[in-house]
């Protein structure tokens, strides 16, 4: 990190930090959230390459703050699933608590890595490498050829090894 | 650890994994990926890394993905439905969460993972174990007491009751008495083992220290008991003068990744028990008792070949 993306966003978090937060807070609903959102948004900022030159850094913080909280109601979506599926399992089958956590840590990071794929590559994706079925099979049950979900398989499997 | 690798490297090892799932993939291709996989510690350290990711998606699936489902009324659709709802869970755009809450409520589901067996006494007293990589569902109600495996191996030890208990297959239904069962799943038919009691498939009865293959309509190669059907429930893999092999395919049910071996080993034979929990000591004593060497190009590929090639 360059230490002139360092002041830029020191700059930005004096001058906006409590205007983000109410902004999040209205978004949100809850305080607690909304405190814990601004700190995100600036953390994702300090992870950037760079912040681009500020002519309204408002507008800029919002549209990161906008990313920040997709995210947010995407993994409360998903943790919803997550634990109505927990929910299901038999006692004696159910992980613990470290097992769950990391579980659902898995299920977050593939959910954004296969983000933006067409839900036909994804379900080829998983298919093949979480149930372990075959090609041939694949194919049948998509109904594409076979060339296709190598195809498919291809791409989904760059994005999720290599993130390429 | 560092997961970054260059682009073209990364391209070679997606290659070779999409390649190697193929069905048709053959001993030649095999070597090719063999030779791939020396060329470079770079393809190495690229491969190993997508077997660990496979690793904590496999992860992912079972038990909590499966647990959640309705038995369909095949494998295959369970299959399908099994993948739409961990699409659900882990992208909801579009596809998933919908499915997911319209899918019915609980069933009894159980699941073993690779490299684990687990034992439950169900209702009726009944014991159900399950060998490694299996599933299987139980249903009891006034009428019956239906157990049915997906996939894998269990083993029913089944308690005395009024009610009948049918134990289903994908090639079908038997009846069983009273006494201790072991069913196995393979692709095609199931193998029925009958330690004590009998069990019946339209009236037709196959009785305690025998074996048959079932294949929906009766039983065919009926044989006496085998010593090694079993001994997984004690954690033992038996061979009495087994091929190589077979022995390899066996131990491979156990472990995760690739395990095989070249044709000039295939037909050595091999006898013995083996502990089933260290499945890596079992790879050492090979090369005791055998003129082969293990080859592990990672923890999740291992090929068995002679020593002197």
């Amino acid at each position: 990190m360059s230490s002139a993306l360092s002041s830029t966003v020191e700059g930005l978090y004096h001058a906006h930090h409590s205007w983000l937060t109410g902004w999040l807070r209205r978004r949100l609903g809850c305080p607690q959230n909304a405190a814990d959102l601004a700190q995100d948004t600036y953390i994702r900022l300090l992870q950037a390459r760079e912040v681009p030159q500020l002519v309204e850094p408002r507008a800029f913080l919002t549209t990161v703050a906008k990313r920040v909280l997709c995210n947010h109601f995407r993994r409360q979506e998903l943790e919803r699933a997550y634990l109505e599926a927990l929910a299901q399992v038999p006692e004696e089958f159910a992980p613990c608590e470290e097992q769950k956590a990391i579980i659902f840590e898995t299920l977050l990071e593939l959910d954004r890595l296969l983000d933006g794929l067409a839900p036909l590559v994804k379900r080829a994706f998983l298919l093949a490498q979480v149930d372990g079925l075959g090609q041939g099979e694949i194919a049948r049950q998509l109904g594409i050829s076979l060339a296709t979900v190598k195809r498919y398989l291809n791409k989904a499997a760059m994005r999720c090894y290599f993130a390429l | 650890m560092n997961s970054t690798f260059c682009a073209q490297v990364a391209e070679q090892a997606v290659h070779w994994l999409i390649e190697s799932q193929d069905e048709t993939f053959d001993a030649a291709q095999q070597q090719a990926l063999e030779r791939w996989l020396a060329a470079d510690s770079e393809h190495q350290r690229a491969w190993s890394h997508i077997q660990q990711v496979n690793q904590r998606l496999r992860g992912v699936a079972s038990p909590v993905v499966h647990a959640t489902l309705q038995a369909p009324p095949s494998p295959a659709r369970r299959r399908a439905l099994k993948a739409l709802l961990l699409v659900g869970m882990a992208s909801a755009a579009g596809l998933g969460l919908q499915q997911h809450t319209a899918l019915p409520g609980l069933m009894a589901d159980y699941r073993s993972p690779v490299g684990q067996r687990r034992r439950m006494t169900l209702d009726d007293g009944s014991e159900l174990q399950l060998n490694t990589r299996s599933a299987a569902d139980v249903r009891f109600d006034s009428q019956q007491r239906l157990v049915r495996l997906f996939e894998g191996e269990l083993q029913l030890q089944v308690a005395k009751d009024p009610r009948p208990l049918l134990l289903r297959s994908a090639e079908g239904v038997l009846r069983l008495e009273q006494g201790r069962f072991n069913l196995r799943q393979f692709n095609g038919f199931s193998q029925v083992s009958v330690f004590d009691g009998s069990a019946s498939v339209g009236g037709h009865a196959l009785l305690a220290g025998q074996q048959a293959r079932f294949a929906g309509s009766g039983w065919q190669a009926i044989a006496p008991l085998q010593r090694n059907v079993g001994a997984w429930v004690d954690g033992m893999l038996v061979a009495s003068q087994m091929r190589l092999a077979d022995f390899l395919d066996e131990l491979g049910r156990y472990r995760q990744g690739q395990l095989g071996c070249s044709e000039q080993v295939a037909d050595l034979r091999i006898s013995g028990s083996y502990p089933l929990d260290d499945s890596e000591r079992i790879l050492q004593m090979l090369e005791v008792a055998l003129p082969v060497r293990v080859r592990r190009f990672t923890r999740y590929w291992v090929t068995v070949e002679s020593r002197t090639s």
